[in-house]
């Protein structure tokens, strides 16, 4: 639906001030009016109404509906004045509804049935629209406010979560182990193979490059992601040996599909952080793709001496898919082996 | 002028105008009730307007602060004849418009200052 503005016109306020005002003169011209010429009196008339409880429940039931269907099919914003007519008319229905069922219960109880849609019919029907006008106004109100209460939490999460996931950021860029491990690999590929030195600081360079790319971004392309974990374990590669060994198996399709942005590369590191890595234990990081989720799978051969997780990373991510997206991430864990799996955004 | 006190200058001209049109025109042939009515539209619609209130819920607000004006309004004014019953009927009636008028504008006021969607 088209987003307007949701400052109100003075046409459209106008419009809507006159039909209050209109509905609000026809209201009380009408009680004396029904009352001096048929003896009928409002409040006992309302009374027949909410006295019939099922009814009176139904026509509670009825108003919650009204107000969930239109909170369902116009967002607050978009076309408040085709909103109101839908919710004039709604009232409407409901109030001809009730009328029409009380009637229905009193000519079964012996009233005249050519006397059905007489005086009588029309009070009840302004007795019933008068009694669902004042709970859907009331239902509608609050039901505002708390989506707007709602509305402005979410806002403030989703603050917190970018607030959250820009110092990770921050901290991931300026890493000092990750530098200190990556200078000392260099060092040591300048004495003995100055071409794979050379490549080596390229990779580094557009490894922090994409830091820098990424930085204001939600989400990016799996295949930006991708190619920047392969840079990245390559990398890791240089330190590790054969004690790393990671697989892509991810389906063209998905490329073309978005994730949170370092989420991989998270996993990988969280993986190489917690594990024993060495030629006699590697450790295998299956990455792989289904469509809808991205999992990153290794075997479980934790550190005995490591820190214990904090869980900050995944934490992080989290955050990061449920501001992004609205969509969790899933946790597997086996006697041996640990798996996260992002999902997949179109 | 900050919007506190904006809002104070409203709702007390607005119970000011209701207490006029009553103690004027209660006695007179035309009677008070369609020009308070109006007042009370117009009070709502100046303080959705003053805090750009949304248009879904003013049709809302209006209809129930314009009830429940007709309906406080009434019965309050059978309660003050009550409590003081050697009141001019007049005077009761100007008591209770301007006090309903002050409650309607200040419980308009505490939904409208809320955060918007």
């Amino acid at each position: 639906m088209k987003k307007v503005s949701k400052r109100t016109s003075l046409v459209e306020i106008f419009l809507l001030a006159a039909f209050v005002l209109i509905f609000r003169m026809v209201f009380e011209g009408a009680i004396p009016f029904f009352q001096n010429h048929f003896n009928l009196n409002f409040n006992e008339t309302l009374g027949q109404l909410l006295r019939n409880y099922p009814l009176a429940l139904l026509m509670v039931v009825l108003d919650f509906l009204l107000v969930w269907l239109l909170m369902r099919h116009f967002e607050y914003g978009t076309s408040p004045m085709a909103r109101t007519a839908v919710e004039i008319s709604g009232l409407a229905l409901i109030a001809f509804i009730s009328a029409f069922l009380l009637r229905a219960t009193q000519i079964a109880q012996g009233d005249d049935v050519n006397a059905f849609f007489t005086y009588t019919f029309w009070y009840i029907a302004l007795a019933s629209l008068v009694f669902n006008a004042v709970i859907i106004a009331g239902i509608d109100i609050y039901a505002y406010y708390g989506r707007a209460q709602k509305k402005a939490l979410d806002r403030e999460i989703g603050q917190k979560n970018k607030a959250r996931y820009q110092y990770q950021q921050l901290k991931r860029q300026m890493n000092p182990h990750f530098l200190f491990n990556s200078l000392n690999s260099l060092d040591y590929l300048i004495h003995t193979d100055p071409g794979k030195a050379s490549e080596y600081v390229r990779k580094l360079a557009s490894l922090y490059r994409y830091f820098l790319n990424i930085e204001d971004e939600k989400l990016v392309f799996l295949s930006d992601e991708v190619a920047f974990v392969r840079l990245y374990v390559d990398l890791l590669g240089q330190r590790f040996a054969t004690g790393l060994q990671v697989t892509f198996r991810i389906e063209e399709e998905d490329l073309k599909k978005k994730i949170v942005p370092c989420g991989l590369q998270l996993l990988v590191e969280n993986a190489t952080k917690h594990n024993v890595i060495s030629k006699d234990r590697p450790l295998y990081i299956d990455i792989s793709s289904d469509g809808e989720w991205l999992a990153v799978r290794n075997n479980l051969q934790t550190k005995s001496y490591s820190v214990e997780s904090t869980g900050l990373g995944l934490k992080n991510i989290r955050g990061q898919y449920l501001s992004a997206s609205d969509k969790e991430i899933k946790i597997n864990q086996g006697q041996d082996y640990f798996e996260v799996c992002l999902p997949l955004i179109e | 002028m900050n919007k506190t006190s904006k809002t104070h200058l409203i709702i007390h001209l607005f119970a000011l105008a209701h207490a006029l049109a009553c103690l004027f025109l209660y006695n007179t042939a035309i009677g008070d009730a369609v020009v308070l009515t109006c007042l009370t539209i117009a009070m709502g619609v100046t303080l959705v307007r003053f805090y750009n209130g949304p248009v879904e819920v003013l049709v809302g607000l209006l209809l129930l602060s314009s009830f429940a004006g007709f309906f406080l309004g009434t019965n309050g004014a059978i309660l003050i004849q009550r409590i003081f019953p050697e009141m001019e009927e007049v005077y009761t009636h100007v008591l209770t418009t301007t006090l309903v008028t002050e409650f309607l504008g200040w419980v308009l006021f505490f939904v409208l200052r809320r955060k918007k969607v």
